[in-house]
């Protein structure tokens, strides 16, 4: 804990006066004056100074397929696979270089192995990451100290005013979510991002091409383009953790990293903090090529060069800037996780996260199938009135199947479409963070065929099937039997129409419940060895 | 003498020719009177040319018809199978109605109930303005809807009466029942009523891509672009003449014109 000077009671960062504050003296003390309060456990940990260096974060051997690393790549040059060292390892091999990393108290829930810091010593009862309710493992280590932070500036009752603001446009949300106990459960917590530097010097050129016409001649005039660019792009930020899922850290961000400052361990307290488990290289080609995409546009926009239809991939990739300089920087996320069982009483976990700087919220919000049900139906009699009896509207019975299975064709291919996507989540594969520590996982083999197999298979058992055929076989067996042997009666078509609209209607409920899959996700497993509920904000 | 024989043969299979390819038309038998409701200048028949009705029936069916003569001219009229040349197709029987209303009628608004053995469809054929717009499209078909079970089984008279019935209340602002209106909005309401709140539902939950220029918006950037420079490297020429537009010049009105009536049929 950290100690106020006046009484000595436990210090914590407070929002509003920017600074730590002492709930009993009421005293206000700058972040940067005070320096933890070791306890016996921590005075038993010995800082050694002999750090082997930056080489020791990294495997010689990779992990994926055993081959030697043999220069300063941090990815392998063989099988992609990253070559950073999870951090705790990297900690051990390193020998805890005491500029580079910072005593921690971490705290491990038993069920997903999901990890958080405090830097108070009172004992966490509840895991952000899989939502469990359980005494959380502590101990004491070294995290890798990120070089900024950005504190808090939204306090948590500025973020439930968000929550709810964002609950009254999710009409469909199921009400537990919008339960004063969830609510209440938003957790401040500084998650990891990678800042890059990036900047690109040099001469580009592109070529460009104008059309016209001259009377019956079409004239199309090559350019070649080209101009010195000196372009900067700092303080681009991408998560650095595997417990944050990419949708959610790229929904909440960007943040203003002009009022960052330099870390200092104070600023965590009365807060919680997520550890970086995710190589800086993993998001670097993304940040190069949003900026990339950003400088394009400038450049199109350089006087006299907008009229050539500048486009293409190969253009952007001429403007890829070079990385110089990577930060680890602590931002503030509020963070909440509903654990939540599915129809094969599996748990799940939805979250919901608010930039604790800007205030912007992006969450998994499921979609009651009761809710929808009803709304659908009640969609349906109005529209049934409206056409009925207000646009008099008629059709015959053979155009009423038609539309049916054309619209329920439609929606058995939204069906299929989630499916993939459905695969991609649940393994991962959405998550670059994720599927660098799934490779780390697996470590060296030599069978990548029989993975890729493994992974087939497990996608094949994983989707299910829309029956698209459904409608195709009812309107082609009754359109064929009008055809061949004269079926008249409306009472096929009406039954065809039925039947296909009991499909769409069906189909529609199992496009939400598994869309509901979509915004819900699977326990974390991290295998890595924190929080502190007792934390007043 | 013999050159006169060999003429009236030739005659007389002309004739025949020109009665089997003729659609219905022309003075045939079966053509019930003609009733002329000297009030409103508008006729009634029934022409049964695929011999349907009984000689009551046929009286029954003109006066069921003459009642409709306040509105338009009304005609019910059959088609003997192998007698319609237009095809085997709803708009088949359609032209029968075209062709029909062209001969007799020709007034401004007619009505017309055909049942054609040949296509097999039974069609409800309206011709005006005034007509149209109340016995509209989509109250032939319900109209067609109604009755097709009758012709089904073979009960034409029924079908007719009831259609001519039912077009009776329909011009004179009566309500009749539509089951397949019912029905079918039902069905259409509810797919689409799944389908647009689903598209709703997801719109409200979805977790919104944040844009590049947003992921940047706080990005410390400064871009700075010198020398630029444009060179030509190359001009290709390709003949592409424009599309010749007429210049000038008056086209001229189309108007008037027959172009057909419309309405509403069903398989029987």
């Amino acid at each position: 804990m950290y100690a106020c000077p006046n009484c000595s009671g436990n210090l914590k960062f407070n929002i509003e006066k920017q600074a730590l504050f002492c709930d009993f003296c009421n005293a206000v003390v700058d972040p940067y004056s005070v320096v933890k309060e070791r306890d016996a456990e921590e005075g038993d940990l010995k800082v050694k100074d002999d750090a082997a260096g930056v080489a020791a974060l990294y495997y010689d051997e990779c992990p994926g397929c055993g081959a030697k690393r043999e220069g300063d790549e941090t990815v392998c040059t063989y099988c992609g696979t990253s070559l950073a060292k999870p951090v705790q390892q990297a900690v051990a091999d390193v020998g805890s270089n005491a500029e580079d990393y910072y005593d921690v108290t971490f705290f491990r829930c038993p069920q997903c192995g999901g990890e958080i810091i405090t830097e108070d010593n009172d004992a966490a009862a509840f895991c952000s990451f899989c939502g469990a309710s359980t005494i959380l493992d502590r101990r004491i280590s070294k995290a890798r100290r990120p070089k900024f932070i950005i504190p808090f500036k939204k306090t948590k009752k500025d973020c439930m005013d968000a929550y709810g603001k964002f609950m009254k446009s999710a009409f469909f949300a199921p009400d537990e979510m919008k339960s004063e106990k969830c609510v209440d459960s938003f957790r401040g917590i500084y998650m990891p991002f990678w800042t890059y530097q990036t900047s690109k010097r040099g001469n580009v050129s592109m070529n460009g091409t104008r059309v016209y016409h001259r009377g019956d001649y079409k004239y199309t005039e090559n350019h070649a383009l080209s101009a010195d660019i000196d372009m900067e792009y700092d303080n681009v930020s991408f998560d650095a953790s595997s417990n944050f899922a990419d949708n959610l850290s790229q929904g909440i961000s960007p943040f203003d990293h002009s009022v960052q400052q330099e870390f200092t361990p104070s600023f965590l307290s009365g807060f919680y903090a997520d550890t970086n488990d995710v190589a800086d290289n993993i998001y670097q080609e993304d940040a190069k090529k949003l900026i990339a995409r950003d400088a394009f546009k400038k450049y199109k926009n350089i006087p006299g060069f907008g009229k050539y239809g500048l486009s293409g991939d190969n253009n952007v990739n001429k403007l890829l800037p070079d990385v110089h300089n990577r930060f680890l920087t602590m931002l503030p996320v509020w963070f909440m996780s509903i654990r939540s069982k599915d129809k094969k009483g599996e748990d799940r976990v939805s979250y919901t996260v608010v930039n604790g700087q800007t205030g912007k919220i992006v969450g998994d919000v499921p979609i009651s199938v009761k809710k929808y049900v009803i709304a659908a139906t009640v969609l349906s009699l109005i529209l049934f009135v409206i056409l009925n009896f207000v646009l008099n509207f008629t059709i015959v019975p053979k155009t009423a199947l038609f539309i049916s299975a054309v619209v329920s064709f439609i929606m058995a291919g939204i069906f299929s479409s989630h499916e993939s996507k459905i695969v991609d989540r649940e393994l991962g594969d959405d998550d670059k963070g994720l599927q660098q520590i799934k490779r780390s996982k697996e470590g060296p083999s030599n069978n990548i065929a029989l993975k890729k197999k493994q992974e087939q298979q497990l996608k094949k058992s994983m989707k299910e099937k829309s029956y698209f055929w459904i409608p195709l076989i009812i309107c082609g067996v009754i359109l064929g039997a009008e055809y061949t042997v004269g079926l008249v009666s409306d009472t096929w078509f009406y039954g065809g129409a039925m039947a296909i609209m009991a499909y769409t209607v069906w189909c529609v409920i199992r496009i939400v419940s598994r869309y509901n899959r979509l915004t819900t996700r699977k326990l974390p497993q991290f295998n890595k060895t924190g929080g502190d509920d007792s934390a007043k904000i | 003498m013999q050159r006169f024989k060999r003429l009236l043969a030739v005659l007389a299979l002309l004739l025949i020719v020109v009665a089997v390819i003729r659609p219905v038309s022309g003075e045939a038998a079966n053509l019930s009177d003609i009733d002329e409701n000297t009030a409103t200048g508008y006729c009634a028949f029934v022409y049964d040319d695929a011999e349907l009705f009984t000689k009551n029936e046929l009286n029954a069916l003109l006066d069921k018809a003459y009642e409709l003569t306040d509105f338009a001219d009304t005609f019910v009229v059959t088609v003997q199978k192998g007698n319609n040349p237009y095809g085997k197709t709803e708009s088949a029987t359609k032209k029968i109605g075209d062709d029909m209303y062209l001969e007799y009628s020709n007034s401004k608004n007619c009505i017309m109930f055909i049942i054609d053995m040949h296509t097999k469809y039974i069609y409800v054929y309206r011709y005006g303005d005034d007509v149209k717009s109340t016995l509209t499209s989509g109250k032939c078909d319900t109209i067609t809807d109604n009755v097709y079970d009758y012709a089904a089984d073979g009960d034409y008279y029924t079908c007719a009466s009831i259609a001519l019935d039912q077009m009776s209340k329909v011009l004179q602002g009566q309500h009749i029942a539509q089951p397949m209106k019912v029905a079918s909005n039902l069905f259409i309401a509810f797919v689409v009523g799944f389908v647009v709140m689903y598209l709703v539902a997801l719109s409200k939950s979805k977790v919104g891509k944040t844009s590049d220029e947003e992921m940047l918006k706080y990005a410390a950037i400064s871009f700075a672009a010198n020398n630029p420079s444009d060179v030509i490297t190359g001009t290709t020429k390709t003949y592409c003449p424009r599309s010749s537009g007429s210049g000038g010049g008056h086209r001229g009105g189309g108007g008037g014109g027959f172009h057909g009536g419309g309405g509403g049929g069903h398989r029987f």
